[in-house]
């Protein structure tokens, strides 16, 4: 006898989207850039290898313009406070966001962080990412600047082994340009590669260390600080 | 190494975007991952099997399309594919920002298979 039962039949249902996996990561970044903007604070995001120096150029920087403007630092790491203790020593604030182990630093983080910062009369927001080429590359912070540091000990061939980090970068800093007579390492040759990765990208070369370099670094900086103010003040105009 | 966090986000994206109940019927997930986004297909898809298990995306797939890289020149409006990462039109010569393909980072399709009741004789 037959029997009558229920039985599945599957029917495929194709949808075609285009759902970006980093729309979320977007969305807080431009939510920061607005909130930034708003309160009239320079952001720059920095980025490099683990060692290329971007803690010393901080604190370097920081020695210099302190008396200038106001500066606040936010420091990624997987662990440890020691890069945040470092710029406190300096006398402005910092905060350690420790990502246990995540390789980058994501808009979410920086959203989290912020409410536990005090930006009154801050001029200028430094956010120094996790020391790694590759991964910061994808994740806006809301940043103004995206500044990509690569010391000369490291070697000239940054550019082109990690090209999705210059050319979303808006400044390349060749760092411990004091050590350039002892390592093998071409400025032209690396300018020439970032220059094919990114032509827009602008290039300065110092060392925090002997101070060389660093005075047209922190004149760039205010400049900046400087048009950002102006166009702050034409906007309410 | 982000690939943890791009696979949670499939998962998340996926859930904002479908009816809760349609999530245990995916059987496929199209990606579109361009060669600038930094992601290694196969590491992403061993992922994706861990942190699957025990979620309603258990019985899908991921499907990894790559995309090579390519430009527009804004002098002579060659579009070309980037070789070696040099972005330089090699018709005119002149650099080439805007980068039309090699960027993407998306899910582009999703199949499913959706159980429909019919009576059969047995």
């Amino acid at each position: 006898m037959q029997k009558l039962t229920n039985k599945a039949v599957g029917t495929l249902k194709v949808q075609d989207v285009s759902l970006s996996l980093l729309k979320a990561n977007d969305y807080i970044a431009e939510q920061i850039r607005n909130d930034m903007q708003e309160r009239n604070i320079l952001v720059l995001n920095l980025v490099s290898s683990p060692g290329s120096g971007k803690t010393s150029l901080l604190e370097e920087t920081i020695k210099r313009l302190k008396d200038k403007i106001n500066i606040a630092v936010l420091e990624g790491d997987l662990e440890t406070e020691r890069d945040a203790e470092r710029i406190r020593q300096q006398g402005v604030q910092a905060l350690q966001i420790v990502t246990q182990g995540i390789c980058h630093l994501e808009a979410q983080m920086i959203q989290q962080a912020l409410p536990s910062m005090n930006f009154d009369n801050i001029d200028i927001l430094f956010i120094e990412n996790v020391g790694n080429l590759v991964c910061p590359a994808s994740y806006d912070l809301g940043e103004d600047i995206r500044v990509t540091l690569v010391s000369c000990t490291e070697g000239d061939d940054k550019p082109k082994k990690y090209p999705s980090m210059f050319l979303t970068t808006d400044i390349m800093i060749v760092t411990k340009k004091d050590l350039l007579p002892y390592v093998p390492f071409s400025v032209d040759a690396v300018i020439k590669d970032a220059k094919e990765v990114n032509n827009k990208i602008d290039i300065f070369l110092l060392s925090s260390y002997k101070g060389d370099g660093m005075d047209e670094w922190c004149n760039w900086l205010l400049n900046r600080v400087s048009e950002k103010k102006n166009q702050l003040a034409n906007a309410e105009v | 190494m982000h690939e943890l966090s791009i696979c949670q986000s499939i998962l998340n994206t996926i859930e904002n975007e479908l009816d809760i109940k349609e999530l245990e019927n995916i059987r496929e997930i199209h990606l579109k991952i361009g060669m600038l986004a930094c992601i290694e297909p196969e590491i992403l898809k061993n992922v994706f099997q861990f942190i699957k298990a025990d979620t309603a995306f258990q019985n899908s797939e991921l499907f990894i399309e790559m995309v090579d890289v390519s430009a527009e020149c804004k002098n002579c409006g060659n579009t070309f594919k980037v070789e070696k990462y040099i972005f330089v039109c090699p018709l005119c010569g002149e650099p080439a920002s805007n980068i039309t393909e090699g960027k993407e980072l998306l899910i582009s399709k999703i199949i499913s298979e959706e159980p429909s009741y019919a009576e059969v004789n047995e």
